[in-house]
């Protein structure tokens, strides 16, 4: 991982800043929304990760309760506080191009509100896995809870199809073609896989401190400090 | 990729007017992320202090 971590960072790094640059400076303006369509660099990969995030989480609680295996409880638990940073990006993103979008920076439309619920329940997880001293049972509840909580994931892709939305809907779905331009398309995939990357970089060292925490008096771990 | 999408510095700046949220969100970003990596580092090199 130690020598897989500074290759996967300067690659992202290098993707994300291209795809920014791309994004902000050298793809149209757009007809309808004008120079702020080029938030969506920024709040696209953020909602698409945020959710990622829940679901890797959601998996590797699975791994965890099933097979014992010690290390996916450890990376639900890394995954909860940087999910809970992607989806605060998401939301805050979300709320700054509501405002020359829309004429408002909050909505209580259907998207907005179980992107909100996604961040509270990422809270929650770190807040209720800290408040345990045994982290035996404190990885257990987080596990569960984790697995119940993947309710909300298909409720969020959905929810602009299922009730009337200020949001607009998917602009890239798997079944249909993209509704965005290919000039502003191509960056924005690249932001995603980018900004992805980045994120990856960030769980791999909050495991590193969660595995610190956690296996402090092994002697593996004091070797490889 | 397109033809640069502006003519001047303060074009990118300005943005017809949006500019403040696209750079409000740019902002945004570098901040949380580079925190993020900051103090990640910051904690990895307390708690490897610990183990040793």
């Amino acid at each position: 991982m130690n020598r897989l971590y500074p290759w996967l960072l300067y690659i992202s790094l290098f993707i994300y800043l291209f795809a920014i640059i791309w994004g902000l400076l050298f793809t149209p303006k757009d007809f309808v929304q004008g120079h702020s369509y080029r938030i969506i660099y920024f709040h696209v990969p953020a909602s698409f990760v945020a959710q990622s995030l829940y679901a890797a989480m959601a998996i590797s609680s699975a791994v965890f309760l099933i097979w014992r295996v010690k290390l996916a409880a450890y990376l639900a638990r890394s995954i909860a506080p940087i999910g809970a940073m992607v989806t605060f990006i998401a939301l805050v993103s979300g709320s700054i191009w509501g405002i020359p979008t829309w004429g408002t920076w909050w909505e209580w439309d259907a998207r907005i509100t179980s992107t909100l619920i996604l961040f509270i329940m990422y809270l929650g997880l770190i807040s209720l896995h800290n408040s345990f001293n045994n982290f035996d049972k404190a990885d257990k509840l987080l596990a569960y809870l984790a697995i119940i909580g993947f309710i909300q994931i298909p409720i969020i892709k959905k929810s602009v199809d299922w009730w009337s939305s200020l949001h607009q809907p998917a602009s890239i779905t798997i079944s249909d073609k993209p509704s965005i331009d290919p000039s502003m398309l191509y960056p924005l995939f690249m932001s995603m896989i980018g900004f992805a990357g980045l994120v990856a970089c960030l769980v791999i060292l909050s495991s590193k401190v969660q595995i610190y925490i956690r296996e402090k008096n092994k002697s593996w771990v004091k070797d490889h400090v | 990729m397109s033809n640069f999408a502006f003519s001047s510095l303060s074009d990118v700046l300005n943005m017809d007017g949006h500019g403040v949220y696209v750079w409000a969100v740019f902002s945004l970003f570098l901040i949380t992320i580079s925190t993020s990596f900051y103090i990640f580092n910051l904690l990895i090199k307390k708690y490897q202090k610990r183990v040793k």
